[in-house]
């Protein structure tokens, strides 16, 4: 039973809508959602001079430039700073979204979470190959200082590095956003376990298990901006391992 | 619950579509004009800072110029009083040593005149002398007079040249 409604809330379906079917699932409705809300209140607020959005969207943009890219990847990283910041932004308002009632959380969705460290797989490849050409990309699978006999065996080792980095990237973010789900649902079933025996024992059991409920819910806004944070600064740092040559 | 491990490929597809468009969108409707208004204003901050010290250096090697031409000016007019003692000493020394000179000369020239004076007194009492010796030697002659006239009468002259 928990298994369906984990599967329900975390997997993709149809997206319906006062009783109207539409051509999208409700993951890509989700993301749509996200994405133009970020839209809207970022593009607001850059046109705005001055306000409590704009610094709050310019001290954004700083953490992320100067704590973020710049110690790792210097100047080169300068004109990715937009990339980390939508990257960013996009997994904390999709975590943030999520916890809404009768939304889904497209980041506890190995496809999403997939789909984001595709598209930094292919940020890094791309900008690794226009920095240091692709003779320079390749090498730099090849660590410094290896014996050539050695070079066989490191280079195929060093590309399923690369691969297994964006994997985990993928599935540390899914298995964070799923795992608070599978606590909260876990929590929430207490109290019908607990009602099955008897009407009573429900009523008693729910007290503490909102109680947990609400705290395992404040720690997911904690996890939001954690799990952003980390696949954002993992991100980083696997462009600053691959954009350097050995 | 195996279900939620596999991947969806026509998610995966739009969540690449979908985050590609939305950071196209943000990088140039948001990020850029963000940045560019962080950089113009950090650009401003290290501008204002380098003129700031710019100033401060400017303000430095003024200070340190008027320090110099201060010290300058206190040797100079250091240099100046002295030269000013001096020539006041020189011109003291000139001033006396004329002085000294002009009283040689107005002794020298007073001991010419009394030279002068004394002699030409001498000279009117040789003279005086001598027509005395000749009215004496006329009165001699013409009394005829004794040894003791002649006598009376030397002393009578001679009394009158110790006068």
């Amino acid at each position: 039973m928990i298994g369906e409604i984990l599967q329900h809330h975390i997997l993709n379906h149809g997206f319906n809508f006062l009783g109207i079917q539409f051509p999208i699932s409700q993951f890509v409705a989700m993301m749509l959602l996200v994405s133009t809300v970020i839209l809207f209140v970022f593009i607001f607020a850059a046109h705005k001079k001055t306000g409590r959005l704009r610094t709050v969207a310019e001290m954004f943009v700083m953490f992320v430039r100067d704590d973020l890219v710049l110690p790792n990847l210097h100047e080169k990283g300068r004109k990715l700073v937009p990339f980390f910041c939508s990257l960013f932004i996009f997994i904390l308002f999709s975590n943030y979204l999520g916890m809404l009632p009768w939304a889904r959380t497209v980041t506890a969705n190995i496809s999403v979470t997939a789909g984001l460290a595709l598209v930094s797989l292919f940020i890094i490849v791309g900008q690794s190959i226009k920095n240091n050409g692709f003779w320079g990309f390749t090498k730099t699978f090849v660590p410094g200082g290896v014996p050539w006999w050695l070079i066989p065996l490191m280079f195929p080792l060093e590309v399923l590095s690369l691969i297994i980095r964006i994997f985990v990237l993928a599935v540390r973010l899914f298995a964070n956003m799923t795992a608070g789900h599978i606590i909260l649902i876990g929590l929430i079933s207490f109290i019908f376990i607990m009602g099955a025996h008897g009407v009573k024992d429900g009523f008693m059991t729910a007290g503490p298990v909102m109680f947990m409920t609400l705290f395992v819910s404040i720690l997911e806004l904690l996890v939001a901006v954690i799990q952003a944070y980390v696949f954002t600064l993992l991100t980083v740092i696997f462009a600053s391992l691959q954009l350097e040559a050995h | 619950m195996e279900k939620l491990l596999q991947p969806d490929l026509g998610l995966i597809f739009w969540t690449i579509v979908n985050f590609t468009l939305l950071a196209l969108l943000l990088a140039k409707f948001a990020w850029k004009p963000i940045i560019s208004a962080i950089e113009e204003r950090e650009k401003k901050v290290a501008d204002d800072i380098a003129a700031a010290q710019n100033a401060k250096d400017e303000a430095k090697k003024i200070e340190e110029n008027l320090k110099r031409e201060l010290e300058n000016s206190s040797k100079n007019a250091a240099l100046r009083l002295e030269e000013a003692t001096k020539a006041a000493q020189k011109e003291r020394e000139q001033i006396l040593q004329d002085a000294q000179s002009q009283a040689q000369n107005l002794v020298a020239h007073a001991k010419e005149e009394i030279n002068l004076e004394t002699q030409k007194a001498i000279a009117e009492v040789k003279k005086e002398l001598a027509d005395t010796a000749l009215l004496a030697a006329k009165k001699l002659v013409a009394k005829e007079s004794d040894i003791k006239t002649n006598k009376a009468m030397v002393e009578e002259l001679l009394n009158e040249i110790k006068k």
